[in-house]
């Protein structure tokens, strides 16, 4: 009974805040992104107009954490493989956000190109304690 | 042409779907995937159990027959078998010498092994306060070999622990989920709990001619169950005691079963018997 009870308490109260912080980190995302629209970040390698001045690599990194709801949810579905809209929602924060940190690392940059991303589950065998991404890529600076 | 920023406001990339629902769904889906595998596979396996000879089941028994302690308190575990032979010649059973051993621990329980081997805590017995009580206890485990519970239960009990240890090994799966299994199991095992009292209940009528004090001791666990929020050990293998009591009684009553004295303990009255040690020799060695 007592363990029904802390998992009833966990439960509910990681679905609450992991909810909440879902959504407030959407929210961030989306302000900057709108924000760094500006600045592009592809994957072709060169650019074929411009004169390009200076090149550096700059790279953004995240990890984002799965909280007990998400693993409950992720062993849930395993059993029947299907679509995991909790990990869904997890990797995609994860991957826009690297993004966003590698556009920030590139100040005053015209573009960036030949962007990678990278993803790595941190957690044992079944377990997702968290996800890591990793978005890298070369930022350029047009010769004026 | 000039590069002109758009910014996608639609997130294709994540299903919108409501996490909670998704799990009431899948979890009761889950669930009812398991309770089906249960049903049907502790349906065939208790029919399998059921049908089991005796000599396989002797040896079943064989393998843990060992491990049960026939030496200790042997002047209470004599007056035990003396009990019990008495019951098991007036109940028709067949198919096994019964064999009671008694297993010194708090637990106010007894249960019925394959094979005939009875064992009895002593946790039970301190509670019993006449030899009618003792032999309604003891009656009881008889029901359940003559109803074949103890090898019904090993059947449904092996299917259990299969669909646990096939969940164990599929991941991580929510802690409610195998609670809810057993819970089943157990409401299942009511019924049988119920059987036996009525099979017991005959059986000592048959052996002392009454019923009286047979029911002193399911009395006192009711009350105890009505009053105590806390559930003993007892009640969770031999659930709603006072549904069980009631059972009892109506029972009692349509076979016009007779009340009369109890016939107290022997010797010093109370169970184990003070002092029920066995008597060792200058080696260790148990004296004859």
């Amino acid at each position: 009974m007592e363990d029904l009870i802390i998992f009833v308490i966990l439960f509910v109260s990681s679905y609450l805040i992991g909810r909440y912080k879902e959504k407030r980190h959407f929210a961030d995302i989306i302000r900057r992104e709108k924000e760094l629209l500006a600045l592009p970040a592809l994957t072709m390698k060169q650019t074929e107009e411009y004169p390009v001045a200076e090149a550096k690599l700059v790279t953004g990194n995240v990890v984002i954490a799965g909280d007990y709801f998400k693993q409950i949810m992720a062993s849930l579905a395993s059993f029947f493989g299907m679509r995991l809209s909790v990990a869904e929602s997890m990797m995609d924060r994860a991957r826009r956000e690297a993004v966003l940190r590698m556009k920030e690392q590139a100040t005053g940059a015209d573009a960036i190109l030949n962007v990678r991303l990278q993803s790595m589950k941190i957690g044992q065998r079944s377990t997702i304690t968290g996800v890591e991404v990793m978005a890298c890529g070369t930022a350029i600076y047009y010769a004026k | 042409m000039k590069f002109e920023p758009r910014y996608a406001e639609e997130n294709v990339n994540v299903s919108e779907q409501n996490p909670l629902l998704d799990f009431v769904r899948l979890s009761l889906l889950l669930l009812g995937i398991l309770f089906g595998v249960y049903l049907v596979l502790g349906f065939a396996a208790e029919k399998i159990a059921e049908r089991l000879p005796p000599n396989v089941e002797a040896a079943l028994a064989d393998s843990f027959a060992e491990q049960l302690d026939y030496k200790a308190f042997p002047r209470t575990r004599t007056y035990l078998q003396q009990v019990l032979n008495q019951l098991a010649d007036n109940s028709h059973l067949s198919g096994f010498h019964w064999q009671v051993s008694v297993q010194d621990s708090p637990e106010i329980n007894a249960v019925a092994l394959p094979g005939g081997h009875i064992v009895v805590f002593t946790g039970l017995l301190a509670t019993v306060k006449s030899e009618n009580e003792l032999a309604m206890v003891l009656a009881h485990e008889l029901g359940h070999y003559a109803h074949r519970d103890h090898l019904r239960g090993l059947g449904r009990g092996l299917v259990l622990l299969s669909i646990t240890a096939a969940l164990g090994i599929s991941g991580d799966l929510p802690s409610f989920i195998i609670p809810s299994l057993q819970t089943f199991s157990l409401k299942y095992s009511r019924e049988q709990e119920a059987a036996a009292d009525l099979f017991a209940l005959d059986v000592v009528a048959q052996t002392y001619g009454h019923v009286g004090g047979a029911l002193d001791l399911f009395q006192l666990f009711a009350q105890q169950e009505q009053k105590d929020s806390h559930i003993p050990a007892f009640f969770s293998t031999h659930p709603d005691a006072v549904w069980r009591l009631q059972a009892a009684r109506k029972h009692i009553r349509q076979n016009n079963y007779a009340q009369a004295a109890v016939k107290a303990l022997p010797r010093a009255g109370k169970l184990p018997f003070p002092n029920d040690v066995q008597k060792l020799d200058g080696d260790g060695q148990p004296l004859p």
